[in-house]
């Protein structure tokens, strides 16, 4: 075992030593307390003794060299043959500290009384004065700016300084500007403005909603015409059964059908999301908005938990989203991830859905009427309907879109249908 | 101009008021003859003799306090405080009489004083040897409060404290001791007691630290430099009153900030850093404000541990890395 | 340790002296029954601590003290800053939180200062005024001024650490100061026998080599005499003194206290050695005053007293709006 011997800290000022003499040279006996080597420090010279007694195996540092305070001095072996080595330093050694002692010093000799020869003292040193920023905005607001789409440049803030704050983002998620138009210079004679009417709530939150749609989804339709006299025979013979199961509706057929295709077609589900890069989530379930005419507009509860369900348990939550609609209730339901839209009794042939922010896709199904159709060549007369499949480019492209309508069109024509 | 280490700052602007003023006078425990525990006052005795450089026994409730009736009756004390874990000791003089003096008075008193106090870990005192102090007076209205970072400032602030009227809070660190800088001596020299100081500049990160994290944090703002990252650092020096204005307006140009301090997170001055500079500069801000501390516990005796505790340059520069993800 | 000796005829102040002290105890009491007095009209907020029976203490000891000896003194020194000759309206002012107080209402009862009487500190920390006083007799050495400072002190601050740092404090480098407990049997609501192992605070002067006196803490002459001596020594570079005065408060701890602590016979027993009344005696004993002129005294004084509160209760209350807090002398930026 070897035993380090390390320059001593001796006074309360000494930094380091210089060595002056060694007594004992590699491979000497030493005995414990004997003078090995004399230090000469600033103060005086010094005698360093072994604190051990064996054979000094090193001198680290030779006559004339100047160490430092705590630097190694010398190594001596206890008595044994062989050695087994120095002794390992742990791995990660934590780093010395500066010792008290060495951090003091004399004063140097100072001027007494002196005025000002130095110079002066130099000032605070200050930053440069920052740029404003681009864009004010709270980070709640820039949050939602980003999931919305919404460009904060474009938003003016209601906050302090000018700063967009979470009201003046939603405020512009529910009102986008409206394409500028160019003026209009009245001539004379032209006939006054007629009066206008204060647009009421619903349809200024619609007008919202399908001018935010138009303008940030890219959305192109898909056609496809069903045959649909099996499914209403069907719902005839259901309806039939009288008793307290609900009457059926055309609806119900095409929610069933939907809840049982879209498992195997999720991106049906999914919508965009913005950011960097953009996100394509995609919803777990089914949760169907249903579009409910109403008398000065239109609204969208909501039917979720749609899988499995027979026809009647369809129907009762139909008739319940329905009545909620009407009765201005369907504001709480859930959010939808994909909308049907069966205003075909109306009188449309077909028509092309806008698609609700948030949503892949929208199904407009068209008016029930006969048509001829050909099949395998043959001439007949049948019962069906035009199914008009929006969807947003982003996330489903035609083949999948028609893909997707396909299916649906073959459960609808297909049949097992579960009461 | 003299290159001058911390401690011989100190030494040189106790020597240079006392020269200038008669009615300063130095208290604290062998500060006397044998120039303080940490030399701080070296040579000091030599000049001026017993009487003005008074060594005290072991009481410091009662030097503290006969500080303040010093103070009261014209003189100008300037009281060492051996190691900054000891203003327990004191602290009632210091929190209830010397902060409030002046106040409960309406006004009608000075109590032109100075505690000075040499704290800070970093060399195995152990646990009861090693607080900075620096925050545990900053809820106490009525004194001032500063903390220096190098000889400059040692040299510059102490002679401006104890100029001052009002009681000073005056923190030094023991591992800062052997620093050396250049400091312009010279009667009139004076550093303000509050306001920040800008010791490096760079747009990407907003660095602030206090005493011996100041060394550290422009060491890990020149390492960040190599690999393009730029940080402004700045050394608060106040605590009490305590300015954050030229902070805030570097954050406007970063955008990010990181508080580096030798004290628990939790009751550290970097809170309020953040929190002043949040509500100046909060639409400029790219970053969550960041603190590095002390972890919440006292400080270890075992070198490795201890420290690990205090923030390294390492960590420094780790912690302005991850505010620029 | 040492008994101060009763006086011989040699030994008494002049006629005009003893006036002066025996007026001054009146004017203390009248002071603090009027303090009692708008504490009950809703006049005084918080708290206040009164020294009704401890009149002597004050009036003794500041009588044989010059007008620019600093003091210090607790919670309970309206005495002391009366004797000193602080104007009865200023205190009382600042007992009711007015701007016209001495402490512009910002210190309050625990908190009469007045620099320019040298009365310098008061202290709501038990024990804590000790080492100011120090302070201030260090100052007043090193100035070689003369000066003698002076500290109150009750016998419950004699357990405390700043008791005894500053008891060796001034021994250690001699210091003139007279240190001052009133001893009147209880810290609170605690009697001192269940909070201190000596009988007489007294002796623990042995422990700092210095010397502790017991005067009689009710006989006015009796405590102008120990500190005159006291401060005897103390200018003569002597050293600081102890001295003991035994007393007792008629009234609890702070107004709200009404002392249910104390045993009945014990306060009639005290009661019965007020220090007016046995001065008064001594007056008339001593064909020094005919009784009547004492009671016209008391009766001025009684008369100042309601004056004075008459004028404290018009003096304007600080306003929060523009209060300015002077925390400082030199304010900087957002202090």
């Amino acid at each position: 075992m070897d035993v380090e011997i390390t320059v001593p800290k001796l006074s309360a000022t000494m930094e380091e030593a210089t060595v002056l003499a060694w007594h004992k040279a590699p491979g000497d006996a030493v005995a414990e307390g004997e003078v090995i080597v004399e230090l000469e420090t600033d103060k005086a010279a010094l005698e360093v003794e072994a604190t051990v007694g064996g054979i000094l195996r090193e001198r680290c540092a030779e006559q004339g060299a100047s160490l430092r305070v705590g630097a190694p001095l010398a190594r001596i072996g206890t008595a044994g043959a062989t050695l087994p080595g120095p002794v390992p330093v742990p791995a990660a050694a934590p780093a010395v500290a500066p010792r008290l002692e060495a951090l003091t010093g004399g004063l140097p000799d100072l001027p007494g009384g002196q005025a000002g020869a130095s110079g002066p003292m130099p000032a605070l040193r200050r930053p440069s004065t920052a740029p404003a920023p681009a864009v004010r905005a709270s980070p709640l607001a820039r949050r939602i700016a980003r999931d919305r789409g919404i460009s904060l440049g474009q938003l003016r803030g209601s906050g302090p300084a000018g700063r967009i704050l979470r009201r003046d983002v939603e405020a512009a998620a529910a009102a986008p500007q409206p394409p500028a138009r160019a003026a209009v210079p009245a001539s004379p004679g032209a006939r006054p403005a007629a009066p206008g009417q204060a647009a009421s709530r619903m349809r200024q939150a619609i007008a919202a909603q399908v001018s935010h749609s138009r303008a940030t989804i890219p959305a192109f339709a898909i056609d496809r015409w069903v045959d649909l006299g099996l499914a209403e025979d069907t719902r005839a013979a259901f309806n039939a059964r009288g008793g307290p199961a609900p009457r059926l509706t055309l609806t119900d057929m095409l929610l069933q059908a939907l809840a049982d295709v879209l498992p195997a077609h999720p991106v049906l589900l999914s919508r965009w999301q913005a950011g960097d890069p953009p996100q394509i989530v995609t919803a777990p379930d089914l949760a169907v908005g249903l579009a409910v005419a109403l008398e000065d507009g239109l609204m969208i509860p909501v039917l979720d938990g749609l899988g499995g369900l027979g026809l009647d348990d369809i129907a009762q939550r139909r008739a319940a989203a329905i009545a909620r609609a009407r009765s201005g209730r369907a504001g709480e339901d859930a959010a939808a991830t994909l909308t049907l839209s069966n205003i075909g009794a109306a009188g449309a042939d077909r028509f092309e859905a806008i698609i609700n922010p948030g949503e892949a896709a929208i199904l407009a199904v068209g008016r029930l009427r006969e048509a001829v159709v050909a099949t395998r060549g043959a001439i007949r007369v049948a019962r069906g309907a035009t199914l008009t499949l929006s969807v947003d480019h982003r996330l489903i492209d035609g083949r999948t879109g028609a893909a997707f309508l396909a299916a649906l069109a073959q459960r609808l024509e297909g049949g097992g249908w579960r009461a | 101009m003299a290159e001058l280490t911390y401690r011989q700052a100190l030494a040189l602007a106790m020597a240079e008021e006392m020269r200038r003023d008669p009615r300063v006078i130095l208290m604290g425990e062998d500060i006397g003859a044998s120039g303080g525990p940490l030399k701080t006052t070296e040579g000091l005795f030599d000049e001026f003799g017993a009487e003005r450089v008074r060594d005290t026994p072991i009481s410091e409730n009662a030097f503290v306090g006969a500080a303040m009736g010093l103070a009261l009756t014209g003189w100008r004390p300037v009281v060492e405080i051996m190691f900054s874990d000891f203003l327990g000791v004191c602290y009632d003089q210091i929190a209830n009489s010397i902060a409030k003096q002046r106040f409960m008075a309406g006004g009608r008193m000075d109590v032109p004083l100075v505690i000075r106090a040499i704290g800070g870990g970093g060399l195995r005192f152990g646990a009861q040897h090693s607080q900075t102090g620096e925050t545990w007076f900053l809820s106490v209205p009525g004194l001032k409060i500063v903390t220096a970072s190098n000889p400059l400032e040692a040299y510059g602030m102490l002679k401006a404290a104890i100029r001052d009227p009002d009681p000073v809070l005056f923190i030094e660190h023991k591992a800062l001791l052997g620093t050396k800088a250049d400091v312009p001596v010279g009667t009139d020299n004076l550093r303000p007691l509050h306001g920040t100081d800008l010791l490096r500049t760079g747009d990407q990160v907003t660095i602030v630290a206090t005493l011996a994290m100041v060394p550290r944090a422009l060491e890990a703002a020149a390492a960040l430099a190599a690999e393009g990252i730029g940080a402004d650092v700045f050394d608060l020096r106040a605590l009490r009153p305590m300015d954050t204005t030229d902070i805030a307006e570097s954050v406007r140009r970063t955008g990010r900030l990181l508080t580096v301090e030798e004290v628990s997170r939790l009751g550290g001055w970097g809170a309020e850093v953040c929190a002043q500079v949040t509500e100046a500069a909060f639409d400029y801000l790219d970053a969550p404000p960041a603190r590095l501390a002390l972890p919440e516990y006292p400080l270890p005796y075992s070198p490795g541990l201890e420290d690990a505790a205090i923030p390294s340059v390492e960590r420094i520069a780790n912690a302005a890395r991850r505010l620029l993800d | 340790m040492t008994e101060t000796d009763d006086d011989t005829a040699a030994n008494l102040p002049a006629r005009d002296e003893q006036l002066a002290l025996f007026r001054d105890m009146a004017r203390v009491r009248e002071f603090e029954e009027q303090v009692q007095r708008s504490y009950l009209e809703g006049l005084v907020h918080g708290t206040t601590h009164l020294c009704q029976g401890q009149e002597a203490v004050a009036v003794g000891v500041v009588s044989a003290l010059r007008p620019d000896d600093p003091l210090t003194y607790t919670y309970r020194g309206h005495g002391v800053c009366i004797a000193r000759g602080m104007p009865m309206a200023d205190a009382l002012s600042e007992i009711f939180g007015r701007s016209g107080g001495v402490s512009r209402g910002l210190g309050g009862s625990m908190h009469l200062t007045d620099p320019e009487r040298h009365l310098i500190g008061s202290f709501g920390i038990v024990g804590a005024g000790l080492p100011c006083a120090v302070g201030a007799a260090l100052a007043a050495q090193m100035d070689g001024s003369g000066r003698v400072s002076a500290t109150f002190f009750g016998d419950g601050s004699t357990n405390i650490g700043s008791f005894h740092e500053s008891l060796n404090l001034a021994a250690i480098w001699k210091l003139p100061l007279i240190f001052v407990c009133e001893n009147n049997l209880y810290g609170e609501f605690s009697h001192i026998s269940h909070t201190t192992p000596v009988e007489d605070i007294a002796t623990r002067a042995i422990a700092y080599a210095m010397p502790g006196v017991i005067v009689d803490g009710n006989d006015v002459l009796a405590m102008r005499r120990a500190t005159t001596e006291a401060a005897a020594r103390a200018r003569a570079g002597k050293g600081p003194t102890l001295i003991e005065a035994k007393t007792y408060r008629h009234r609890g701890h702070s107004r709200t206290d009404p002392a249910k602590y104390r045993p009945e016979a014990e306060l009639a027993e005290w009661l019965a050695r007020d220090p007016i009344k046995l001065f008064a005696a001594a007056l008339v004993a001593s064909g020094t005053a005919a009784q009547h002129e004492l009671d016209a005294i008391h009766e001025a004084a009684r008369e100042e007293a309601r004056a004075a509160a008459a004028e404290a209760a018009q003096s304007p209350w600080p306003e929060a709006r523009d209060f300015t807090p002077e925390t400082f002398a030199a304010p900087t930026g957002n202090a």
